[in-house]
């Protein structure tokens, strides 16, 4: 099967699924027995019986649910994501407004798991049953147990706090003026900009949220890159490397390295997409306006329109992946063949 | 074979985070930053100020997780809001000292005032000197437009205008009369609302606002006004960032002489450790929010100080009349019972350190009619005597339904309410079982009449106590009905004092309606918290208000 084909053909698969996601949400908001009009009017707005009337025309929300439904599917098919009741903007609108905060947030912490994670795994494994061993799997282990809203308040209360090494909640400085947005990466705009001042400020700020973060994912990658290794270090071809007198930096870093590395990679893809989920906490104690926070409002206002955009965006995220995986494996390796 | 297919996992998943961030960097939608600014976009870059000129003056105020919808002042009917909209708009009358009386109003934007004898015809001269942001001089014009359009809007606030108003004309440019649908002696405490704001109607009417009969489709402004303000108030609003900032600047042409500061940035730190130690690290100059353990230890620091003022919210208990729900609640004396059962000084010096108020009922203290005195007081054995005349001697179980993670009145966590409410009403034999909900089916419930016994808030719509009374004295009234209550003696009083002007009278009549419903036991207030507000110690005038929050037309540093 060609390519084009097999894209073809993975997009009408692709479709039913998020057809059947917007399906789900749709009737899980629905069997909750609550008023969203009661999330947003007040006591007083809510007893008039004209404001309310106004509010469910408005919303829609005079119709029966079939047909709210419809208009919805028919509506996003257009690539109309509908309006938030509690922003009242259009949801496309508001995720492009939350999201960009939360990927720069995402893709700091992953660099910095990654920059940390994998030398600590190597030196583990190399360094097997030593100090530094041990001590690189506790931290590993800190790091995975630790609610990361705990370490958040750690972090800060001692390196902004404390030591006043870091700057405090936000992603900038208030008194700031921000460089105009282009990317909504605070950082990237800054460079776009030509404002250093704006840009150091800004990835200052970004530092320590990353680093919270991006704990978890470093210490999965740790104990990943660590195990592998240890497999590795064991085949045959390390000890013909080495027995043709490879010095050993030679040995860890090009022969075992490339190879322990691939599972270490499959976890950090997927982390990426973990980390946009588990953003929210890490949003709120560092008062980041991201993703996160957006879609936990809105869950608790029952605001469908916004819960189903962050869903079908989250979907398509990992939809997305999985889709290049499967492509890719078929390119790169003869072997596999798309069907 | 396997390291070749993780090879391409490697590829493909780069490959895939790839185009999923040159998706995401590409914002579908046009960013909302200062739309139809002439020339924002046209400025050049470089010329732009990178951070406030040495000798700017910037204020910033960290707020908790803010709840605004919308900064459309015809609009808005959220918490976050008021104090931002105060400080960009004005009304007809404020609340005399500087915010801090409350149960009288004097003019503002109005040179005076005079209520026809039925309390039916309002009719307001106003001030001459007057002019908007943009240089316009304000006129009635402008006053019946604002109001006309928040009315028609149909949104949050509109029924402050459609329930009251029968009619509102200028006979001349600057006269504004105002005719009730019917008399309301109310209605005066409820101009000082921001949704009242005076609007520049020129400049609102170039954006697409309207004031027509169906203003609620045909009204476009909300969009500009959320980003921008057409205002008589000190400040502009310069731009709003959702989930992060507002940021409003000094108004050059404000009538009452230029505001002290340059920019007020209004900033969102959810957070109250991190908005603490904003606060002490001097980040930030005012938080808001903190709760009351973190007060206590600011309190001790020279750069800070407390300012408290008196809320008008309440939580209060709601007992069911209703017998199909409850046989015993049905009952007064099992009713006032629960009510000699709880320990108020226990809620309110052990659990909350001495910062609210015990409201007797359903008025909150301040408002006229109102008095402390009235309060009950616990009485554990004339509580087990009214429940052994009512045949309950050996107690009963009562379930309390509640919004189990929301902190009432945004200073207690109903759980911890609830417990001690448990532990009190143990003493006299009644087994509370506690059932936590989300707060949004736990509201479903509670509107439509459902629960048997539960805790609830009540925030003010405006000054006067009839923005209490009959909302929860009048049979059906959307309190009254959540609990049945009836009493037509509280029904009629509570109706028949607004529609007198005389305070005095007026007060009585209020006074009688707290006795009967105390006595009816079916609403039993619990708390009236006070506010507290960490500042820097360099600011002065930082004045706390139940209308408007903080006034920032008197702040200065």
């Amino acid at each position: 099967m060609s390519l084009l084909a097999y894209l073809i053909r993975r997009v009408f698969i692709t479709v039913p699924l998020l057809l059947l996601v917007t399906l789900l949400g749709f009737v899980i908001t629905y069997l909750i027995p609550a008023d969203p009009l009661a999330m947003v009017l007040s006591e007083r707005a809510m007893a008039n019986p004209q404001i309310v009337q106004a509010y469910r025309e408005r919303w829609g929300l005079d119709k029966p649910p079939h047909e709210r439904y419809l208009t919805y599917v028919g509506n996003l098919i257009r690539g109309d994501l509908g309006e938030s009741i509690v922003t009242q903007q259009s949801v496309s609108a508001d995720i492009a407004r939350y999201f960009p905060a939360t990927v720069e947030l995402a893709i700091a912490a992953t660099l910095i798991a990654v920059a940390l994670g994998v030398p600590l795994g190597v030196i583990a494994a190399v360094k097997r049953e030593t100090l530094a061993d041990h001590l690189a799997r506790v931290a590993s282990l800190i790091g995975v147990c630790v609610p990361v809203f705990w370490l958040g308040l750690l972090a800060l209360s001692l390196f902004y706090y404390r030591l006043q090494w870091m700057p405090g909640p936000g992603r900038m400085n208030p008194r700031m003026v921000p460089p105009p947005v282009v990317t909504g990466l605070l950082t990237v705009d800054s460079l776009l900009a030509g404002r250093g001042d704006a840009f150091a400020n800004a990835l200052h700020h970004l530092m320590l949220p990353a680093m919270v973060l991006g704990a978890y994912s470093m210490s999965l990658i740790t104990r990943i890159v660590r195990s592998a290794m240890i497999e590795v270090l064991q085949q045959d071809y390390i000890r013909t490397a080495r027995a043709k007198g490879l010095i050993e930096r030679v040995v860890v870093m090009r022969h075992a390295l490339r190879n322990a590395a691939l599972p270490a990679v499959t976890a950090i893809g997927l982390a990426f997409g973990n980390l946009m989920a588990g953003a929210v906490m890490t949003e709120t104690v560092f008062a980041w306006p991201g993703i996160g926070r957006y879609a936990v409002e809105s869950a608790a206002k029952l605001d469908f329109a916004p819960i189903m955009g962050v869903t079908l965006l989250v979907a398509v995220i990992y939809i997305g992946i999985n889709f290049a995986v499967d492509v890719s494996y078929a390119l790169l390796n003869p072997r596999v063949r798309l069907s | 074979m396997k390291t070749t297919n993780r090879n391409t996992l490697f590829i493909g998943l780069t490959v895939a985070m790839g185009l999923t961030l040159a998706a995401c960097a590409q914002p579908t939608a046009p960013a909302p930053s200062a739309p139809a600014q002439p020339a924002a976009t046209e400025a050049p870059m470089p010329a732009m100020p990178t951070t406030a000129p040495a000798e700017a003056k910037v204020l910033v105020v960290g707020l908790p997780k803010a709840d605004t919808r919308t900064l459309d002042p015809h609009r808005q009917y959220e918490i976050t809001p008021p104090q931002i909209m105060r400080a960009v708009y004005e009304t007809l009358v404020t609340l005399p000292d500087k915010g801090a009386t409350i149960d009288r109003v004097e003019p503002l934007l109005a040179e005076s005032y005079t209520i026809s004898d039925d309390a039916l015809v309002y009719t307001f001269k106003l001030r001459s000197d007057v002019k908007f942001a943009s240089g316009n001089p304000m006129t009635a014009e402008d006053v019946v437009f604002s109001f006309k359009r928040m009315g028609a809007l149909q949104d949050n606030p509109s029924w402050l205008y459609s329930d009251h108003v029968a009619s509102i004309e200028a006979p001349d440019a600057s006269t504004v009369k105002i005719t009730l649908k019917e008399p309301n002696a109310a209605f005066l405490s409820m101009l000082v609302s921001p949704n009242f704001a005076v609007v520049d109607s020129k400049v609102v009417k170039g954006q697409g606002g309207t004031d027509a009969d169906d203003a609620k489709d045909a009204d476009k402004a909300t969009d500009w006004l959320d980003n921008n303000s057409a205002g008589t108030g000190p400040y502009m609003i310069k731009e709003w960032k959702r989930g992060e900032q507002v940021v409003i600047e000094r108004n050059p042409n404000y009538w009452r002489g230029a505001a002290p500061f340059d920019r007020i940035i209004f900033r969102e730190i959810p957070d109250d450790a991190a908005r603490q130690q904003a606060l002490e690290r001097g980040d930030i100059d005012i938080a808001v929010g903190l709760d009351v353990d973190a007060i206590k230890r600011l309190e001790g620091n020279s750069n800070l100080q407390v300012i408290t003022g008196n809320t008008l919210d309440m939580t209060y208990l709601a007992l069911t009349m209703n017998a199909e729900l409850s046989q015993p609640l049905a009952d007064k004396r099992v009713r006032q019972a629960i009510k000699l059962a709880i320990d108020y000084d226990g809620i309110i010096n052990g659990l909350l350190g001495g910062t609210a108020l015990h409201l007797p009922t359903i008025i909150p203290l301040g408002l006229l009619g109102t008095d402390p005195a009235l309060a009950p007081k616990r009485d554990v054995a004339q509580a087990k005597a009214l429940l052994k005349e009512a045949g309950y001697e050996n107690g009963f179980e009562l379930t309390m339904v509640y919004p189990g993670e929301r902190k009432m009145s945004n200073v207690i966590l109903a759980d911890t309410l609830v417990a001690k409410l448990q532990e009190d009403l143990a003493e006299v034999g009644i087994t509370l079982k506690v059932e936590p909900r989300d707060a949004s089916t736990w509201r479903a419930d509670y509107r439509a009449g459902k629960l048997t016994a539960t805790i609830a808030d009540w925030t003010p719509d405006f000054l006067d106590p009839h923005g209490w009374a009959p909302a929860f004295a009048v049979e059906g009234a959307s309190a009254a009905k959540r609990v049945y209550y009836v009493n037509k003696e509280a029904e009629k009083l509570a109706l028949a004092a607004a529609q007198i002007t005389d305070s005095a009278k007026r007060a009585e009549m209020y006074r009688k309606v707290q006795e009967i419903m105390l006595d009816d036991a079916a609403f039993i207030g619990l708390i009236q918290p006070k506010v507290q507000i960490v500042a820097s110690a360099k600011l002065k005038d930082v004045i706390y208000n139940p209308v408007y929050f903080l006034d920032y037309y008197f702040m200065s540093q």
